[in-house]
């Protein structure tokens, strides 16, 4: 506990710092506004539903949208792991869609899907198809082989083999692909709402913004980090939770 | 003409396709029934590939493996193979009995029969008090046990073993050769046994079978005609054992 309280003196530290000013007159309180304001304009979100349903919208959208890509992803990595013509195959397609930021899709997704959350989702799916690929590929390549000539030695089909040896096998590494898709899929739906879609947290964010609210912006701001934060920090201690205690086989062997 | 149980005959095995490199030439061996046959020979030799042919791991390049006279073109769950490197044949994420179950799985024993097989097993190879435990938590001995265990599991005609106390401590390796020896009896199953030590070679088999290094081929086959059940004392001070000692080892070239 002291420690996280020495963690905490800074901030707090900050946050004093910025009221004093902003009540001194040193910085103009129309653009920063200040703590205490801040904290009335969370209340008033709070009370008035707006944060909620901001939150619901775009983890509704993030979430629909990882499900989507990752799944995707995590097929395609075992198969591409598993058959390496397959991965020469479609080594071109991968190599040359990859590099297009999941951000330059919004136009795209735009004109085929309209204002909503099904834009959002596309665009997301996206940007978290790809950590799930690489990384299960990859996963699924480094198994170690004798646990392969076991499956094979016990006679196990295609099916029974992915199930019951490849995918717990790369599953540590798969988590940690997930954790990644987790944060990148967050950042890009608030981003496709910023730029385009008039849903969720990002949308908020800018109304506040346009509505010269800075108080609420900060809100909305602060909000966004912390819920990234916790996506974060459950998933780890999932990770820790499952895998800690067989020891992480990902990690070791080879 | 009488069925063979489990036969080479003439297997050629080479790598590489510009700089060839033989690795077995023809060899040629009889495995009968109920059998213990142990293949000795320097590290090297193709020992190891000979017993990956017989459990259709790899293909010949020339000749055939045949069981009970069919050909065998790829792994059989009656051929079971114990693999040296134990700790990484097991499932890190199943728990000792979960990687059982594995090859009750594989045989699609019913889910309910599965925990008295699996108890048996465990008690068979001494790991009943360790099933809830995960591999990570095991000794190597335990390990290799639970190996074994497994591929009992498997209701094999045929265990096919790499090497498997190689790794093990001097102890722990003497009490695993009079367990699989007390198994392989009790149990009527065959054995064939890879190891590049000579002595567990005689202890263990009816059979040693001593391999020429490159190319890998068969150097020469003894019978073991000492007396079961055989004892870690008495039977390596037996005459016999010391006068077969004595031939196979100016057969087999230096490291032993």
């Amino acid at each position: 506990m002291p420690r996280a309280l020495k963690g905490a003196l800074l901030p707090i530290g900050l946050m004093l710092l910025w009221e004093l000013c902003a009540r001194s007159g040193f910085i103009v309180a129309e653009s920063m506004s200040n703590p205490t304001a801040i904290a009335h304009a969370a209340w008033a979100t709070v009370l008035d539903g707006s944060l909620l349903k901001a939150t619901r919208e775009t983890f509704g959208a993030a979430l629909a949208g990882m499900a989507l890509g990752a799944s995707l992803g995590i097929v395609c990595g075992i198969a591409f792991g598993l058959w390496r013509l397959l991965a020469a195959l479609m080594r071109l397609s991968t190599e040359a869609l990859r590099p297009i930021p999941s951000v330059a899709l919004i136009p795209l997704a735009l004109l085929i899907y309209g204002y909503g959350f099904r834009m959002e989702i596309a665009v997301v799916a996206f940007a978290s198809f790809w950590p799930l690929l690489i990384i299960t590929e990859n996963a699924v390549r480094g198994i170690e082989p004798r646990l392969i000539e076991v499956s094979r030695a016990l006679g196990f089909g295609v099916v029974d083999r992915v199930i019951k040896i490849v995918l717990p096998a790369a599953l540590p590494r798969v988590f940690v692909g997930l954790r990644l898709a987790a944060a990148v899929s967050l950042v890009v739906a608030v981003t496709v709402e910023i730029t385009a879609n008039p849903i969720g947290l990002g949308y908020a964010l800018i109304v506040a913004q346009e509505s010269m609210k800075p108080d609420r912006m900060f809100v909305f701001l602060i909000w966004i980090g912390f819920l990234g934060w916790l996506v974060n920090a459950v998933l780890l201690r999932a990770q820790q939770r499952w895998f800690g205690r067989m020891g992480n086989w990902a990690e070791h062997g080879r | 003409m009488t069925t063979s149980f489990l036969a080479a005959d003439k297997l050629h095995y080479v790598v590489g396709e510009t700089t060839r490199l033989n690795i077995l030439q023809d060899v040629s061996l009889q495995v009968r029934e109920h059998e213990f046959v142990c293949i000795v020979g320097a590290s090297g030799c193709g020992k190891t590939t000979l017993l990956r042919l017989l459990g259709g791991l790899l293909q010949p390049t020339q000749g055939s493996v045949t069981f009970r006279d069919k050909p065998v073109t790829e792994p059989d769950r009656a051929l079971a193979i114990v693999f040296q490197d134990y700790a990484k044949a097991l499932l890190p994420w199943r728990t000792v009995a979960g990687n059982v179950e594995l090859a009750l799985e594989s045989r699609r024993v019913p889910r309910g029969e599965r925990g008295e097989i699996i108890h048996r097993l465990l008690g068979q190879v001494g790991l009943a008090d360790r099933a809830d435990a995960f591999p990570v938590q095991l000794s190597g001995g335990m390990q290799q046990r639970l190996q074994i265990a497994r591929c009992l599991a498997q209701s094999p005609q045929v265990l096919l073993m790499d090497e498997p106390f190689g790794a093990l401590d001097a102890m722990t390796r003497q009490s695993l050769q009079d367990e699989v020896s007390r198994l392989s009896a009790a149990s009527g199953t065959t054995v064939v046994f890879v190891t590049h030590d000579l002595e567990e070679a005689i202890y263990l088999g009816d059979r040693v079978i001593a391999m020429e290094s490159r190319p890998g081929r068969i150097g020469e086959v003894v019978d073991v005609d000492i007396p079961r059940p055989r004892n870690q004392l008495t039977t390596r001070e037996h005459p016999r054992f010391l006068e077969l000692r004595h031939h196979l080892f100016n057969l087999l070239p230096t490291g032993h």
